[in-house]
């Protein structure tokens, strides 16, 4: 075990002392030419034809560049953020799927731990990505298991020439909220390198209504501090015209209490997670034929009250595009992961090891009107074989304004090692979670002379999954089965208005989600559970976006609905409704290249009492504000 | 634009379908002769109840307490016991013993301050012990000012506990003793050596101790008949699989009845385990059990998945199926008031 943990860190510095190394070198060397490069997006945006696939791009990101990546899914999304409080762990639920039915990509590496199979996205800094897109429905023949309700790709968009910037943020809020960041980038014409450090701290001792004691007195909520801070380093240099690195580490420490629950006088539980991420990527990008070639290793701990989980993954993937007369584009990759856990729960160390073969064509018509893609992958766990997964799409131009997309695909997820080996009750003979998932979808878009945008996009899905991992229990322990098959579906609309008059710009957006999310199958005799919703699936959800910019003013004004979720399978019990409203309002300034911005923001403007998980109370009406320095000098 | 309107159709249809709930209110009376049926919920969502099943008509009143207090009763309701006209509610992960009165539910006081609670004794001499997951200890209390004063030092899991020949037995899940308390010292005072894993146990007509421990992985089960006078073990049972819980006996304390992946009975004069259930789990996994002591019926609750609410079924003396009804989530006691 503690030879296991050295070899670890050792590995973690080797990645970080290359990283080093090969930027320097890289530094050296200085040429010509400049284009821009998206990093390990190469399947999200050649080969995902047919699916929804949002972007946030970094100025919607800036509205929540002090928090973490659940308030933005959270606001900007269709995903259900199920978040157990302010501060404390959020997962999420994709189209009616469960937490570990999203995969999350960082740079194209899968964050979802090997281990519990989910990960916390409030553990994720906003300030820390560059973009974020979120992928709609299965692709499980270009990102393999786990992508089943949807994939969230969390992306380093480096760009070059840029100068030196220097930058500092500090928030401060309600319950004792202070955050400060720092910003470091040198962008050279070949070569750029940021480093983006972060401390954060809250008390989160937030007053809340006690809804389950009666006179539902205010309280306030205890043993919820959290501390946090963490480094992120990216470096991207080219070498040559063809040829880029991209290499990136990723350091957090979490220290975090647990705090009661409604029903609790106290609670003493905390929790510590400590994670170190290091990637690199290298690409080639011919006239014809481009290739890439990335590995990450991730070691992440995770001590809850003094029981241990620790787990090691490494990522290798090859993978080689080739484009023919700009119609017919192939791709085909090898990716091997192995991951190894180990914690109190498991008894000792198991691994995992994955590796998977996918390849993928796209037809792109001459006039550019319809393009269709299809896409295979086969993988094996631990030398097994798990079903062949395959997919297809297809966007359709009809007319000018209007666009038509289909697709489906073969959808799985392997079972986790606790699943599989828990002490006592894992399960061995597990299979994976398997089934289809099929989207059809239109966008009407709508622009009159840069002054007028509308877009318009709705889509419908169905899933069927077989095999669906429940845990349920045994004589004298719990122990996981493929016991539920469970049929989800549902339609997604959003809709974008934005008006420009002068220097006013007015913009309007509503997203509404409708999901049905049912078991099909008894797992035990007279299973109520048959034909009734998931819990913690909200049939209906939304929310709207209303916001104004007028000379580098913006305000913002965010309202959303979350409809009942049920609590029991049975869904005899429930969590009533809960409509939030958000306000935003930022000021930016430019002086001499050097940019200014100062923000405010209120949170659960109409003091809405309310619980997203139940008996886990989330704060009234609270406050944010903020100031962001980005200083930026052109050097050669 | 065909397309469109038909898509702005579907919306507005999928708006018609309804996932407002269905609410059921009721108030409570409890009638003089019935079950109490504990509800444990689920871990953390604080969702423990109380129902009561009238045995005359057969009606269940569920969540009783929330009727009558309008709040939520806790997080992991333990187990309840009666005593002297109140009702004792041991709520593991609230960490409170709350007493009700046993005609309306309504919360009389509330005993606060323990660890992981599990198990209530009360000892007759105003005191009553309880027993804890993750104390070490056993905790005192003192039930006239409702409070704990004192404890004693108990390494492991404690559960079971009972009062016999002027001495506390406990149970221990993560041993092998069963450990003696004087009650006059509150003092462990001694131990005797059992199977591993002890959670219940039952004083029968002759006044002779009956201990059931689960084992583990590697150690079997047993049923084991202590002298509680001479704390000479007399009888020993060692079950060839399984992991058996829930001892317990009927009115007249000439029977023991436990859960092994199916209701099994055993005379106290039987001088060998039973090999078939008497009444057979099929498919579902029984969660818990408890015998009515005046007409010895048998009932078993299913917890289904566990997240939904228990099927509670009712059996005769013999075995044949009376009555099935649904409790709270993950029932898993029953407590008979008459």
């Amino acid at each position: 075990m503690q030879k296991e943990k050295n070899s670890s860190k050792v590995k973690v510095v080797v990645v970080f002392a290359m990283a080093l190394l090969l930027s320097i070198i890289a530094s050296a060397q200085d040429t010509t030419r400049i284009d821009e490069v998206a990093i390990s997006a190469n399947r999200l945006q050649n080969f995902s034809t047919g699916s929804k696939v949002q972007n946030i791009d970094s100025a919607a990101l800036a509205q929540y560049a002090t928090g973490n990546l659940a308030d933005v899914l959270n606001a900007e999304s269709a995903l259900f953020i199920k978040s157990y409080g302010m501060g404390s762990m959020a997962v999420s639920s994709m189209r009616g799927g469960s937490a570990g039915q999203t995969a999350t990509l960082w740079n194209g590496f899968a964050l979802n731990n090997p281990m519990y199979g989910q990960l916390d996205f409030s553990l994720v800094p906003v300030g820390f990505s560059d973009a974020v897109s979120i992928q709609y429905g299965g692709t499980g023949a270009l990102w393999g298991s786990g992508a089943v309700g949807g994939v969230i790709h969390i992306n380093h968009r480096p760009s070059f020439n840029k100068g030196l910037t220097i930058g500092a943020k500090f928030n401060a809020g309600s319950f004792h909220n202070f955050g400060e960041q720092l910003f470091v980038e040198i962008s050279k014409k070949k070569v750029l390198s940021s480093l983006k450090v972060f401390n954060n701290s809250a008390q989160n001792n937030f007053e809340f209504y006690n809804s389950s004691l009666s006179k539902n007195p205010k309280m306030r909520q205890r043993n919820a501090e959290r501390k946090s801070y963490g480094l992120l380093s990216e470096s991207a240099f080219k070498i040559g015209d063809r040829q880029t690195v991209n290499i990136a580490f990723w350091y957090q420490f979490t220290d975090r209490n647990i705090p009661p629950t409604l029903t609790q006088l106290n609670s003493a539980d905390h929790q510590k997670d400590v994670s170190y991420r290091a990637t690199a990527e290298w690409q080639y990008k011919g006239k014809k034929i481009n290739y890439f070639v990335r590995s990450a290793f991730f070691d992440e701990a995770l001590n809850y009250d003094g029981m241990l989980s620790h787990s090691q993954v490494s990522i290798s993937e090859a993978e080689a595009k080739y484009t023919l007369r700009r119609t017919h584009f192939f791709n085909a990759g090898m990716n091997s992961t192995s991951a190894y856990g180990m914690s109190d729960g498991l008894m000792k160390g198991y691994s995992q090891n994955k590796i998977a073969a996918f390849a993928s064509y796209r037809y792109q018509s001459e006039n550019e009107k319809w393009t269709a893609s299809v896409s295979a992958r086969q993988e094996a766990v631990n030398g097994k074989a798990v079903p062949f997964t395959y997919s297809a799409g297809v966007d359709v131009k009809v007319k000018k304004h209007l666009s038509l997309k289909s697709s489906f695909s073969k959808v799985y997820r392997v079972p986790t090692l606790n699943d599989l080996y828990w002490m006592p009750g894992g399960n061995p003979d597990l299979l994976p979670e398997s089934g289809f998932s099929e989207d059809a979808g239109l966008v009407l878009s709508l622009q009159n002379k840069e002054k007028v945008d509308f877009r318009f996009e709705s889509s419908v899905f169905n899933r069927n999954i077989d095999n669906w991992i429940i845990w349920l229990p045994g004589q004298s322990y719990w122990s996981p089965q493929n016991k539920l098959k469970v049929w989800s579906r549902g339609i997604e609309t959003s809709s974008k208005l934005q008006v420009q008059r002068s220097k006013l710009k007015c913009g309007i957006s509503v997203m509404t989600n409708y999901v049905l999310s049912t078991n099909m199958q008894a797992s035990t005799e007279g299973d109520a559970s048959v034909g009734r919703q998931l819990i913690y699936v909200p049939m209906y959800s939304g929310h709207a976006k209303l916001s104004l910019e007028f000379k580098g003013f913006l305000l913002s004004y965010t309202h959303s609905y979350t409809g009942y979720r049920y609590t029991a399978s049975d869904n005899t019990q429930y969590l009533v409704p809960y409509s939030i409203a958000n306000i935003y309002c930022s000021k930016n300034f430019t002086f001499k290249g050097n940019r200014f911005s100062l923000f405010a923001q209120v949170d659960n403007l109409f003091n809405q009492q309310y619980q997203v998980v139940l008996s886990r109370p989330m704060p009234l009406r609270y406050y944010n504000a903020g100031l962001t320095i980005l200083l930026n000098t052109k050097i050669n | 634009m065909r397309f469109f309107s038909f898509y702005c159709l579907l919306i507005l249809l999928s708006a018609c379908v309804k996932d407002t709930p269905i609410v059921n209110s009721q108030t409570a009376v409890l009638s003089s002769n019935g079950v109490y049926i504990v509800g444990e919920g689920n871990f953390n969502f604080g969702n423990s109840t109380i129902s009561y099943y009238n045995i005359g008509d057969q009606k269940v009143q569920e969540d009783v307490y929330r009727s009558a207090n309008n709040s939520a009763l806790g997080d992991v309701a333990q187990s309840m016991v009666l005593f002297n006209g109140k009702a004792y509610v041991v709520i593991n992960n609230s960490g409170a013993i709350k007493v009700l009165d046993t005609a309306t539910a309504k919360e009389l006081k509330h005993i606060d301050g323990f660890t992981s609670p599990r198990c209530f004794l009360p000892l007759g001499n105003g005191k009553a012990y309880v027993s804890d997951l993750y104390a070490n200890a056993i905790s005192v209390v003192d039930l006239s000012s409702s409070s704990i004063v004192g404890t004693i030092a108990c390494a492991g899991w404690t559960e079971e506990m009972a009062l016999c020949a002027g001495k506390v037995f406990v149970c221990n899940l993560k041993s092998t003793q069963l450990y003696i308390v004087d009650i006059s010292t509150d003092k462990l005072v001694d131990s005797i050596a059992i199977g591993y894993g002890a959670s219940s146990l039952q004083e029968d007509k002759n006044g002779k101790l009956w201990v059931l421990s689960g084992g583990d992985q590697s150690r079997a089960a047993q049923l084991q008949r202590i002298n509680p006078i001479s704390e000479v073990v007399e009888a020993v049972f060692v079950f060839e699989s399984g992991s058996p819980q829930h001892l317990k006996t009927n009115g007249s304390r000439d029977s023991l009845y436990y859960l092994n992946n199916g209701v099994y009975a055993i005379a106290v004069s039987a001088d060998a385990l039973p090999k078939t259930p008497m009444i057979s789990a099929g498919n579902s996994i029984f969660y818990g059990l408890g015998i009515d002591p005046q007409s010895g019926d048998i009932y078993v609750s299913d917890a289904m998945d566990y997240v939904q609410k228990s099927t509670i079924y009712r059996y005769n003396s013999k075995g044949n199926l009376r009555h099935s009804f649904k409790s709270g989530i993950n029932s898993n006691s029953f407590c008979f008031k008459q």
